[in-house]
């Protein structure tokens, strides 16, 4: 009990009161009530000795052996620990990714953060995040959205943050103190330690003490910090936290004084930060995705768009709500939003505000961070889906890879090009073959992608992401300047199920299901190809959370200052809405892709030919350029 | 009785406020209202209130609840609360005018309870229509435990078999041991009401029974009971048929499998080692056991067994026992040039 000392003379000086005046023992039941015991009106949830998920919440020790082992037996998992927790115990972080810090084009991987179990009683926290990591560990095999994650991004999970107070509710899972407490305004009364430790574990014992309690030597209920107050940069500013040990909100002594939260910051460290694109900091209960606006608009807007595709996951249960810029509690995602410009959320998991009445629940006021067990399943494999969205997301938007067409009888290629990295930042365009295309010939046109584009439904078609609507088929058409300069378009078509499935299905495409389209297509005679000055393909595509293609893939795409850089949009304007690809051209004029001398092309189908150009219908011979390269 | 006439008498204070402007309120203003001497009265003349008494009560404050909803919701709060004490009286006017308050618009709103959820969000400062649905809940599982009691006490099985699973746990629960022997050949019972039973009387028959009718939910609540109450022997081989026929719980068979720890136990367990999706429950459950025979056993796979789950699963069950003669073995696996490099550098990691 030495460590305890100096807080309590601490206290005495301040004229503070010792952490816990009053405090009578509680504890939960499904349907016993009484003067200190709270009905829920469900089971009261008790820590679960199994290593794989079950209808109910995992002990800690089988929670850490199942991510152990699953990362001894994967090349995609390992473990590091980040430092020790304010007692001693190691804070484990789970590195789900390959090892080459490259993405599988070859760019600089981008990184993403998850923290589970910041504050101890919210157990649903390091379930879900487990869940992340064993839906990646399961489907690791499968050439699908998680291989592609894995290959592509840096994912670091923590399970649990706040290791010491989780180990002190789960020792008392049903069983709390009642507190009377004048010292916190806005949280006085509040049910504290046990399974209602919310703080971490500095200042005292595991001992669960009643004031009446004759074999309690220490009333030490009230102490720790409270590690979502304990951050840069609005650490004791606000009305949200305090300054007084005994504090739900206690920010502690200065910004990143506890080990936890030190050790969080090592975590960042490990993508590189500079690498981070996203952070989540889950915890319960309202079922909300809370974020900080820093006043960098592009930012901000990216981070509402972000929660918006990962809302839409789950039906929009979850709210968005973002502090205005400047103001903040000292949580988490403000240090994220701030300190990297990153989309970076506090994600409040359900039950919604009026707590567990939603399901079935007695009303009690603390019932919410008592998630039914028989809740745990859906939930995690619902927060799965939409976490592993918003990481593909920020993994970056899609790029065309490649293109090939070719005669569909005889299998003679006219066009193939692809774009191939050439530096850290850049791709250049590599044409190996270009000859003619002829009208009333049919040819195959197969397009490959940077990342998986379209979701499967369990019949294996061609379906939205769960909670997405964006529009499964491409928008493919030939366009150009005719032998008049004047221009003339034609759209393909492009039925959904040219998504193709099988891994290697298109030349040049990497190795993911749906990351690559096949089409037919013949050109009507009147089609002005004959001594066309300029013939391109002209593709519209979004991918599965429905960002539109990288108009110039020049340029890769990547992550500075709050916003994508390289990410042009149908003008060729850098910013982060992408836009139309028409960076692959059959016939070459030499003219810039954007800016001027380009020509936007028109804007509607199937254009009819000018006159001119009906004119030259006979066949031209196509200038075999050869290897052609554009950066 | 004075602490009622003085509740009487403090009511008209409490509820004859003018109805408040805002329906909003911090916690600190409802603390403020809640904290004043009147307020304190009412709530300890409430205490102080016979249980006939609630039910008028709560019809009272109804009457005048929008006069001063807060005081009035609160008092209703405390006043549900006090009806689920046992002897509190409930007959059917009592659950109907309970049943009147489960569709009731919160007129209190507060931000909600946790500091850090109060970001826009007002939830009501009392969810009485939750807590008035509970009280009847409670109620109803009162009368419910009481006539399963009745039942038990008459030995009227076919009754019991008519009564809620819930209900009759917690009734054989608390019934003696005769009458559990009465009633075990008397079923089928409910899963919930089975688990107990075999529970209750250790009865390896009963678990079998179990195991083929209950769902996992329900198995996976009975398994660390259960498991205590069989012999090691029977437990061992209940869990194990657990294992086998319900794979979803079979980790939590093999970990509750490691505190039994008779040889068979030690024997199956290390024979799991290399299965996919048992082998690293199977580790962590020898880990709890740390006897010198499976230390001795997880040895000799380190110095034996070709890379793979096998290995894998012993180098973790050391890893987990967490003492120094398993460091030693783990340490001395390190320095041996002939196990696998990418292994050794992964447990010398775990080392420092």
């Amino acid at each position: 009990m030495a460590a305890l000392k100096p807080l309590r003379l601490a206290l005495l000086a301040a004229g503070l009161p010792l952490v816990a005046a009053q405090a009578a023992e509680l504890r939960f039941t499904q349907n016993t009530s009484a003067a200190t015991s709270i009905a829920l009106g469900y089971p009261v949830p008790l820590p679960v000795d199994s290593q794989t998920p079950v209808d109910g919440f995992r002990g800690y020790a089988a929670l850490e052996a199942r991510l152990q082992d699953l990362a001894l037996g994967s090349d995609y998992l390992s473990r590091q620990s980040l430092g020790n927790s304010f007692r001693g115990r190691a804070i484990p972080i789970y590195l789900a990714s390959d090892d080459d810090a490259l993405t599988a084009e070859g760019f600089p991987e981008p990184a993403a953060l998850l923290n589970g179990g910041i504050h101890a009683r919210e157990w649903a926290s390091p379930e879900v995040v487990t869940g992340i990591v064993e839906r990646l560990s399961d489907k690791a095999s499968t050439p699908g959205l998680e291989r592609y994650l894995l290959e592509n991004l840096k994912l670091l999970v923590i399970p649990v943050l706040n290791v010491d107070g989780f180990l002190q509710t789960q020792r008392y899972p049903d069983r709390s103190l009642q507190t009377e407490f004048a010292g916190d305004p806005q949280n006085e009364n509040y049910p504290r330690d046990g399974r209602m430790q919310r703080k971490n574990m500095r200042d005292k014992d595991e001992l669960l003490c009643a004031a009446d309690d004759p074999g309690c030597a220490v009333r030490d209920g009230m102490a720790g910090v409270d590690l979502n107050r304990n951050n840069t940069p609005f650490r004791a500013s606000s009305t949200q936290s305090s300054g007084n040990p005994a504090s739900l909100v206690y920010h502690g002594t200065a910004a990143a004084s506890e080990p936890e939260v030190q050790a969080l910051q090592a975590a960042a460290a490990l993508g590189p930060a500079a690498r981070l694109r996203m952070y989540i900091d889950f915890h319960s209960f309202s079922r909300i995705y809370f974020g900080a606006d820093t006043g960098n608009a592009r930012r901000d807007a990216l981070q509402r768009s972000l929660a918006t595709a990962m809302r839409a996951v789950n039906g929009n249960a979850y709210g968005y709500d973002p502090t205005p810029p400047g103001v903040g509690i000292g949580s988490t995602d403000e240090h994220f939003a701030y300190t990297h410009q990153i989309p970076a959320y506090t994600l409040e998991i359900e039950p919604g505000p009026n707590g567990s009445s939603q399901y079935g629940g007695f009303g009690y006021s603390h019932d919410g961070f008592v998630l039914p067990a028989s809740e745990i399943a859906r939930v995690r494999g619902e927060l799965a889906d939409a976490t592993l969205l918003g990481l593909y997301r920020q993994a970056g938007p899609p790029s065309l890879r490649a293109v090939e067409i070719r005669e569909r009888d005889s299998g003679t290629p006219v066009f193939e090009a692809r774009w191939q990295q050439s530096d850290a930042g850049h791709r250049q365009l590599l044409v190996t073959t270009r000859a003619p295309l002829r009208a009333e010939v049919d040819y195959r046109l197969w397009l490959a992608f940077n990342k998986p584009m379209r979701a499967r439904d369990g019949g294996g078609a061609v379906a939205n992401y769960r909670g997405q609507s964006v529009a499964l088929a491409p928008s493919i058409r030939v366009e150009g300047l005719d032998r008049a300069g004047a221009s003339f378009s034609q759209t393909l078509s492009a039925p959904v199920t040219g998504w193709r499935s099988s891994v290697g299905a298109v030349p040049a495409a990497l190795h993911y299901g749906d990351d690559a389209y096949l089409t037919e297509f013949r050109l009507p005679t009147a089609t002005p190809l004959a001594g066309a000055r300029r013939i391109n393909l002209r593709l519209d595509v979004a991918d599965l959370s429905g960002q539109r293609l990288d108009a110039d893939p020049a340029s890769a795409v990547d992550w500075s200052g709050g916003a994508w850089s390289g990410y042009q949009g149908s003008d060729g304007s850098a910013g982060d809405v992408g836009g139309e690809d028409r960076s692959l051209r059959l016939v070459d004029d030499g003219s810039p892709l954007f800016g001027a001398g380009a020509d936007s092309g028109p804007s509607g189908g199937g254009g009819a030919p000018s006159l001119p150009a009906l004119l030259g219908l006979a066949l031209a011979g196509w200038a075999r350029r050869g290897w052609g390269a554009r950066r | 009785m004075p602490s009622t006439r003085l509740l009487w008498a403090l009511l008209p204070c409490l509820l004859a406020a003018p109805v408040a402007a805002a329906e909003r309120y911090s916690r600190e203003q409802l603390e403020r209202q809640l904290s004043g001497a009147e307020s304190q009265q009412a709530r300890q003349a409430l205490a102080r209130l016979e249980p006939a008494q609630l039910l008028p009560l709560i019809q009272q404050t109804l009457a005048r609840i929008d006069r001063d909803p807060v005081p009035a919701e609160a008092l209703l709060h405390r006043t549900l609360l006090r009806l689920r004490e046992p002897g509190a009286p409930h007959d059917a006017s009592g659950e109907k005018l309970l049943r009147s308050l489960l569709g009731y618009q919160p007129q209190v709103l507060v931000p909600p309870a946790d500091p850090d959820h109060g970001r826009g969000l007002w939830v009501p400062a009392y969810d009485l229509a939750a807590t008035a649905r509970g009280t009847l809940a409670i109620w109803q599982r009162q009368d419910q435990e009481q006539a399963a009691r009745g039942a038990l006490l008459s030995r009227d099985a076919a009754a019991l078999r008519s009564m809620q699973g819930a209900v009759l746990a917690t009734v054989f629960g608390a019934a003696s041991r005769g009458q559990l022997q009465a009633l075990a050949s008397s079923g089928p019972w409910p899963s919930a009401a089975l688990a107990v039973l075999a529970t209750r009387l250790g009865d390896e028959g009963l678990a079998t029974t179990l195991l083929a009718q209950a769902s996992d939910a329900e198995l996976l609540d009975a398994i660390k009971p259960l498991a205590s109450a069989l012999t090691a022997a029977e437990a061992q081989g209940w869990l194990q048929q657990l294992v086998e026929q319900r794979p979803a719980l079979a980790s939590a068979a093999l970990l509750a499998m490691g505190r039994l720890l008779p040889q068979q136990s030690q024997d199956y367990l290390l024979a799991q080692l290399d299965h996919p999706d048992r082998g690293s429950s199977s580790a962590q459950a020898l880990a709890g056991a740390a006897t010198p025979a499976v230390r001795a056993a997880l040895a000799d796979i380190l110095d034996t067994a070709p890379d793979g789950p096998r290995l894998r699963r012993a180098l973790l069950a050391l890893h987990w026992m967490d003492d120094a003669a398993a460091r030693s073995s783990l340490q001395a696996f390190v320095v041996a040039q002939a196990r696998p490099a990418q292994l050794r550098s992964e447990v010398a990691a775990w080392l420092r």
